[in-house]
């Protein structure tokens, strides 16, 4: 008799293999970009919840990979646009557990606290440029903006890092 | 050395923030399952606008009625009421909205809809718990009985002028601190938090949405306190980030932003008489309880002359007409007159006459304390019409600030913003609209034959109405199908349909186990299409006897509901049938195919009764031809394609496929669709989930239809939604597996934008499920 139902949950099979691959990257991402393991995740559902709906055009022009990482990046600015999620630079970094014995707490402080310090867009810019390790022309890019100005923000960005982290070692020292 | 080798050293340094990195509570299912349910929202919105369009259409369309979405199942109390400038449709989505964030909906029986004057609306929502339950791609809603406990409370507001929201502006250092602005592309926005209570209660949120294109649309959600304790449930009241989430979903308001008004016309009378009207609230009331409207209006000019008012109007019809003591609604204001000392300049003027619509009678006094909705100084006119059952009582509040008092009697008449004359005037303008008002009709009036007539007396015994009779004749059966009203109190529709089918010849014999009778819904009934088939013979107090047998349809019955009451009956000779459909309710909060019949099993035994066992050679005796039972076989019939069924508003597609007699020879019956195969052109097999019944209609097919060149064709569809994405692969053929056939027969679909066709995504594609109807005579 007509009927039956073969209900599922499943998506397309390589938006599925993508996920499992690359997520805990995309959350990587995130978190530098929020320095926020929680806001990190609502980031990265956000965004893969979009990259499922345009899936197929976004697997169709053939990198996903930048595809991916602008939802990233978008879901994160428009996060932060929101009120409730505004960020505002302050002189205390919140606690958090440190487990590296490699690394001093003070250092992953300092750092978290001077890329707390930039501005969000640039935050992603040296974050696809000197985590993801993007180019100049792929960050401009996903970010939708000039070669000229990743450029510029890049360098400013890891100058105001370059100042934090080395008065940090000069207070080590 | 490029910038990116300096950074080298900064991507180890990256690395380390990353040593507390916590487990991913994460599973790939997960983040598929939010795709889709993104995806569906998406859908959803885009196709919102074209739905009533669609149901207007299709409700007069091919197939039927539409089926009412699972989605669109809301009772009435959750339904919001109809106020002039508001969009009706986007009140609903919402409380939707409210209930997909944060499992509450809006209680529209104790909310309040208020259209101002500058084309916007102010919402003041009371949100009770409903009980949300998830389940693959769809979840249901429960709601609770009422008056259910609010949990919680909203304020909307939108001014399509654009400005600060009443809420908003009431944030203020220390009890409430205020987000920074800011600004996305197509909005901008800000928001308040309560630490303590000040101008709202401790822990309230409000958003300001300003849009780009103009209009601010502002949501403030509250606890719920009373007597200084909250007793809201904490997930009730939505923070920023869930009234962020109800402000993405409902987006801008819809409305024609016309001014308030009302469909009295009230609105227009008071601006002739001078006042500015601020605003006409609506409340939706409960079933059998009268409607309620007031308008809030202020006149300008000098201080002295410069003040408010509010005008509240009551009004009974037949369906909340509850006379009291001479005639009066206890519910009522004047009713409340009746106690001492609580009105004055009581006074009433009783009209009889010979009208069959009656005539109108009034009452009036001014109230000397407050008198339950009414504070004291007001002026109150009751007018009503026991004929029609209609009343209307108008409820003058005295002006703001009140006027000093001259002396008692002055006071009286001088507090209020419209005089007697004047309340007069608006009293009779709404009467006038509730004399031409439509009240629920008297049944149909059969004309023919007496037998209707009787059903009609019996099922208007039952609180009833029928609306209309119509035949439906098989070969020599008379087939009468009753449309029917079942509850003439509710202020939704709910029909259901009977059909009575006279066999013209039943020979059963009394005290058998089963009926076996060709063309017969009990006929179809088995161990598993019905409950056990039950069956009685009733005494023989005179020479005549007869027996009924009964039985209810389960889910695998074909062409009938789940649920459906058949009571067949017959005397050895003569046989009638009794098929008592489902009540149809979409906005009673039933679901789909979980209805009951709308008679029981007494009360179709009283209409059987009624509509008359054929004794005395009083009805048709056995037809001279014999009635049909062979199946047809493949063999006996060709399948032809018949008129495509597309719909570009729903997105529906469909075939009819017609089932005709091979030659003149040929009287068969069908009985149903076994199953269908699609293949392509090339002949692979396409896939598709196939489920009976017809894309977003209502299922038909009434089972057996007799299959002859003398009688005509048998018919039954195919229909799916179709393809959003492309390539459509077309399906070419169709092979047909009637029920008892062991091998299918196939039939060439027509090409073009008609034909089914399987779409891109796979068996998940909305596209690729194809619904196949039961079979029906054509026309």
């Amino acid at each position: 008799m007509i009927g039956g139902d073969v209900s599922g949950t499943a998506g397309p099979p390589d938006f599925e293999q993508y996920v499992a691959a690359r997520r805990t990257s995309l959350r990587r991402t995130a978190y530098l970009l929020c320095g926020d393991w929680d806001r990190a995740e609502d980031v990265v559902q956000d965004a893969l919840a979009r990259l499922y709906v345009h899936w197929r055009r976004a697997s169709r022009a053939g990198s996903v990979d930048a595809y991916a990482r602008r939802t990233v990046v978008n879901a994160f600015l428009a996060e932060g646009r929101r009120p409730w999620r505004r960020e505002r630079s302050t002189d205390t970094v919140p606690d958090t557990a440190y487990a590296d014995p490699t690394t001093t707490a003070d250092s992953r402080d300092s750092l978290l606290h001077a890329l707390a310090q930039l501005g969000p867009s640039q935050r992603a810019i040296v974050v696809l440029r000197y985590w993801d390790d993007l180019s100049i022309e792929e960050t401009a890019e996903i970010l939708g903006t000039s070669a000229g100005n990743v450029k510029s923000q890049a360098a400013r960005g890891l100058a105001h890092l370059r100042q934090v982290l080395t008065i940090v070692e000069v207070d080590h020292e | 050395m490029s910038d990116l080798d300096e950074g080298r050293d900064l991507h180890a340094a990256f690395g380390t923030l990353l040593v507390d990195e916590p487990a991913a509570p994460w599973s790939v299912s997960d983040d598929v399952t939010r795709g889709r349910a993104l995806q569906r929202r998406r859908r959803t919105r885009a196709g919102a606008g074209v739905g009533l369009a669609a149901a207007v259409v299709m409700v007069f369309g091919v197939f039927g009625p539409l089926r009412p979405h699972t989605a669109a199942v809301v009772p009435p109390a959750f339904s919001p009421p109809a106020v002039q400038g508001v969009d009706q449709a986007w009140l609903d989505s919402l409380s939707r909205s409210f209930t997909a964030v944060n499992a509450t909906a809006v209680d529209w029986t104790t909310s309040t809809v208020t259209s101002t004057s500058d084309g916007g609306f102010a919402l003041d929502l009371n949100l009770v718990g409903v009980t949300v339950t998830t389940g693959g791609e769809d979840f249901t809603v429960e709601y609770p009985p009422l008056p259910a406990p609010t949990v919680s409370r909203a304020l909307v507001t939108w001014k399509p002028r654009g400005g600060t929201g009443p809420v908003l502006a009431s944030c203020a250092a220390p009890e409430c601190s205020r987000a920074e602005p800011s600004v996305s592309p197509g909005f901008s926005e800000e928001g308040g938090r309560w630490d303590s209570s000040g101008a709202q209660i401790t822990g309230s949120f409000v958003v300001d949405h300003t849009f780009d294109a103009g209009g601010m649309l502002e949501i403030a959600t509250s606890p719920v306190v009373k007597d200084g304790v909250v007793v809201a449930k904490d997930w009730a009241t939505l923070d920023y980030g869930g009234i962020r989430i109800v402000l993405d979903r409902v987006g801008r308001p819809t409305g024609d932003g016309t001014p308030p008004n009302d469909q009295f016309g009230v609105t227009s009378l008071l601006m002739d008489l001078g006042w500015t009207v601020d605003g006409v609230t609506v409340q939706r009331v409960p079933l059998g309880q009268p409607a309620e409207i007031s308008w809030a209006v202020h006149r300008t000019g000098s201080d002295a002359n410069a003040a408010t008012g509010r005008l509240t109007i009551r009004t009974w019809d037949e369906r909340s007409w509850n006379p009291g003591e001479g005639a009066i609604d206890p519910a009522s204001v004047i009713a409340s007159c009746a106690k001492s000392g609580a009105c004055s300049n009581v006074a009433s003027s009783i009209v009889d006459c010979v009208s069959a619509t009656g005539c109108w009678s009034t009452s009036a006094a001014t109230t000397l304390t407050s008198v339950g909705a009414a504070p004291a100084r007001s002026y109150i006119l009751y007018a009503y019409n026991e004929g029609a059952q209609h009343a209307v009582e108008a409820v003058v509040e005295p002006l703001s600030p009140v006027v000093p008092c001259m002396d008692t009697g002055f006071c009286q008449r001088s507090g209020s913003f419209l005089d007697e004359q004047e309340t007069a005037q608006v009293v009779e303008v709404v009467k006038k609209q509730l004399d031409a008002s439509p009240s629920p009709s008297p049944s149909v009036t059969p004309t023919t034959p007496a037998s209707d007539d009787a059903v009609t007396r019996t099922l208007e015994g039952f609180g009833m109405r029928v609306k209309s009779v119509f035949d439906n004749n098989r070969g020599a059966n008379v087939v009468r199908v009753y449309d029917v009203d079942v509850d003439l109190t509710a202020d939704n529709p709910v029909g259901a349909q009977l059909t009575i089918t006279r066999f013209a010849a039943a020979d059963v014999s009394l005290g058998t186990e089963r009926v076996a009778v060709d063309g017969s819904a009990m006929n179809s009934c088995t161990s598993t299409t019905c409950t056990p088939l039950t069956n009685v013979t009733f005494p023989c107090p005179t020479s005549y006897c007869f027996q009924d047998w009964w039985a209810i349809t389960t889910p695998a019955y074909t062409g009938y509901d789940q649920g459906t009451l058949i009571v067949f009956r017959a005397d050895g000779t003569n046989a009638v049938e009794a098929v008592v459909g489902v009540k149809n309710c979409p906005t009673c909060g039933q679901t789909a195919g979980s209805g009951s019949a709308f008679l029981t099993l007494e009360q179709a035994q009283e209409v059987l009764t009624a509509f008359g066992l054929p004794r005395g050679g009083t009805v048709p005796g056995p037809s001279a031809t014999p009635a049909v039972t062979r199946p047809c076989a493949p063999e006996d019939v060709k399948l032809i394609p018949g008129a495509g069924v597309p719909d570009e508003v729903t997105g529906g597609r469909g075939n009819w496929i017609e089932v005709h007699a091979r030659n003149p020879e040929v009287d068969c019956i069908v009985s149903g669709v076994d199953s269908v195969s699609l293949v392509d052109a090339s002949g692979a097999s396409l896939a598709f989930r196939y489920r009976a019944g017809v894309y977003q209609l209502r299922d038909f097919g009434d089972g057996p239809v007799e299959v002859s060149q003398a009688v005509g064709p048998a018919r039954f569809a195919l229909s799916k939604y179709r393809c959003d994405e492309a390539p459509a692969v077309p399906a070419a053929t169709a092979y047909v597996t009637l029920d008892g056939w062991t091998r299918p027969v196939g039939v060439e679909l027509p090409a073009g934008s008609a034909g089914v066709e399987q779409c891109p995504g796979g068996l998940d594609a909305a596209g690729n499920t194809v619904y196949v109807s039961g079979v029906v005579r054509p026309g």
